[in-house]
């Protein structure tokens, strides 16, 4: 069997699927829970147009993607923070420019078709080694930021408004979340490529939940499918003679057709063995107390104290409350 | 004169270009227990998330503890039980690691929680009767437990000011019983509560003060009308005399109305 270690050019693919497969469902687990799961995508897209000014340059189309990203994806929180669009409006506008942008500037570039498809694809095995070197330093930010601020991002992707009362500064922890999946959309640009990446932040995260039940094993099992599904696709495409993004792709959506049946089954379990919750919402809507009749209708002249309950009016009657119910009146 | 806790002055809010809070007034002196109620519309909520420095002022000033709540520093002596109906968001997260984020002003920047962070959220588990459910996913409780997770994440906060939107809103019964036995211990701790509501329910004989909102301002502002209700109301072999319960404001159209 060939040893894939013996190879430059398989050594550093390994490494940048290690970094990539850690790296994109750290940062996915916070959009899933902040419900903008297609923020990478629309991201991706307008990192095309960052690689295509790289392109156009003559500079490092991975510094210019970055730069650009960061910029879209600041642009996106702010349109969302703000309130002038919706968070999905917001992505689309920036998502066609950002790809219509791409393609023409490449155009301009003079390149082909070819170089556009390394990027949009993927093509983990030609990371040179100065690429290797932005993409671990990126690598190694996103995870800093994302693992060592994780109760203040939890915090604030689980109820910005009772974070913002707490005193976190939520606008500021927003752009970071914002600027951090862009970073990451940039580092995983040369394994699964700008359309597949949203796919290695949400597919794990998605995964890992069906079997989860809290916050930290969600974001630790999600990070653990990342790698095992990064790593074992560049492997496997080195032995199949597949592309390598693809193949991570559908490695990871493999772990989600095996994880989904797990986890419903796991879910049915719990369910028959606590049969019984506590009582809810329902057992007050089914109280149904019956006053005594009436020596009047209780209306607006009765005299009685009317106080709005809902979808109706109840009277103040001696102590409690009356509402009219058909021919009768109901304790409330 | 008497500490405020809050004091909201002249305060008007303007939505989407609409008045929604028009010059209203509204103190709550340390320790006491004030109801903010209206119908849907009313502006009530509105006026509360400005208090908490949730939405901008378009005049007026908001002072919490005699600082204005913007400049506020002291995050930890506001707690607040936002309107909402689940606890849960798009990852799963348990009843602890929710209840833990009350605890974010106490924390340091990065690092695990201390010893009186833990102990804080045990306890405010304890008061909400959650203690088993610690390791469930919150997505998993009933509408009614949800809230009382929201009310223990408030709690763990151990703040001064207590500010609740609407947590009995669609809850049952026993979660109803939950908060007003909390609210009571809070009270008798000489914790301020601020409590937005549509209908009081059990809470009412721990009410200080009611304020009553109708199309942004205040209507009412006053002792609570006493409504009690419950089983023991069934039993009633009086004379119907057909005369008011109490007399002026509360009389006529209805107050609450």
């Amino acid at each position: 069997m060939v040893n894939l270690l013996d190879y430059d050019f398989m050594r550093r693919a390994l490494l940048a699927a290690l970094l990539t497969g850690l790296a994109a469902p750290a940062i996915g687990t916070y959009l899933v829970q902040r419900r903008l799961a297609l923020l990478g995508d629309g991201i991706g897209h307008i990192a095309l147009t960052g690689v295509a000014l790289g392109l156009l340059t003559g500079r490092a189309p991975l510094l210019t993607a970055v730069i650009v990203a960061a910029l879209g994806a600041v642009i996106i929180e702010l349109l969302r923070a703000y309130g002038r669009t919706s968070g999905d409006v917001a992505l689309a506008l920036l998502f066609y420019g950002g790809i219509a942008g791409g393609v023409v500037i490449t155009g301009l570039a003079g390149e082909s078709a070819a170089t556009l498809n390394s990027y949009l694809f993927g093509a983990i095995t030609t990371v040179s080694d100065s690429d290797l070197r932005i993409v671990v330093a990126l690598a190694i930010v996103v995870l800093t930021l994302g693992v060592g601020l994780a109760p203040q991002l939890f915090a604030v992707c689980q109820d910005e408004e009772h974070a913002e009362v707490s005193g976190v500064p939520v606008r500021a922890y927003g752009l970071l979340i914002a600027v951090l999946a862009a970073v990451t959309v940039t580092v995983s640009m040369r394994t699964v490529g700008l359309l597949l990446v949203s796919a290695l932040m949400v597919v794990p995260v998605a995964t890992a939940q069906q079997v989860t039940r809290s916050f930290r094993s969600t974001f630790a099992t999600a990070m653990a499918i990342g790698v095992i599904a990064s790593v074992s696709g560049v492997v496997t495409s080195f032995h199949a003679d597949t592309a390598p993004g693809p193949t991570i792709v559908l490695i990871a959506l493999a772990g989600f057709v095996v994880a989904a049946p797990v986890g419903a089954f796991a879910a049915r379990h719990r369910h028959r063995s606590e049969p019984f919750s506590e009582p809810d919402e329902t057992s007050v809507i089914d109280a149904h107390d019956l006053s005594e009749s009436h020596p009047h209708e209780h209306g607006p002249r009765c005299g009685h104290v009317a106080v709005s309950h809902g979808d109706h009016v109840d009277y103040v009657h001696d102590g409690h409350r009356h509402a009219a119910h058909g021919s009768h009146y109901d304790e409330h | 004169m008497t500490a405020l806790a809050l004091d909201a002055a002249n305060v008007s809010i303007t939505l989407a270009g609409r008045p929604v809070v028009r010059r209203v007034d509204l103190r709550v002196a340390v320790g006491e227990f004030v109801t903010l109620l209206g119908v849907n519309g009313s502006g009530k909520s509105t006026l509360v998330r400005a208090c908490v420095g949730l939405l901008p002022l378009a005049s007026g000033t908001v002072t919490i503890f005699g600082s204005a709540v913007g400049s506020l520093r002291d995050r930890r002596r506001i707690g607040y039980v936002p309107q909402r109906a689940t606890a849960s968001s798009g990852v799963p997260a348990t009843v602890d690691e929710v209840i833990m984020t009350g605890r974010l002003a106490h924390r340091r920047l990065a690092g695990w929680p201390t010893r009186s962070d833990r102990d804080a959220v045990a306890a405010a588990l304890h008061q909400v009767g959650l203690t088993e459910r610690a390791d469930d996913s919150v997505a998993r409780l009933s509408g009614g437990q949800q809230q009382r997770v929201l009310i223990a994440r408030a709690l763990a906060g151990g703040a001064d000011l207590l500010v609740l939107d609407e947590p009995t809103a669609g809850v049952d019964a026993g979660t109803q019983a939950v908060l007003a036995s909390v609210l009571e211990d809070l009270v008798a701790q000489g914790v301020t509560v601020l409590l937005v509501a549509h209908e009081l329910g059990p809470l009412a004989s721990l009410v200080d003060r009611a304020v009553v909102l109708r199309d942004g301002r205040v209507l009412f502002d006053g002792p609570v009308p006493e409504v009690p209700s419950g089983p023991e109301s069934l039993a009633h072999d009086h004379p119907h005399s057909g005369q008011p319960i109490r007399a002026g404001g509360l009389h006529g159209e209805g107050i609450w109305r």
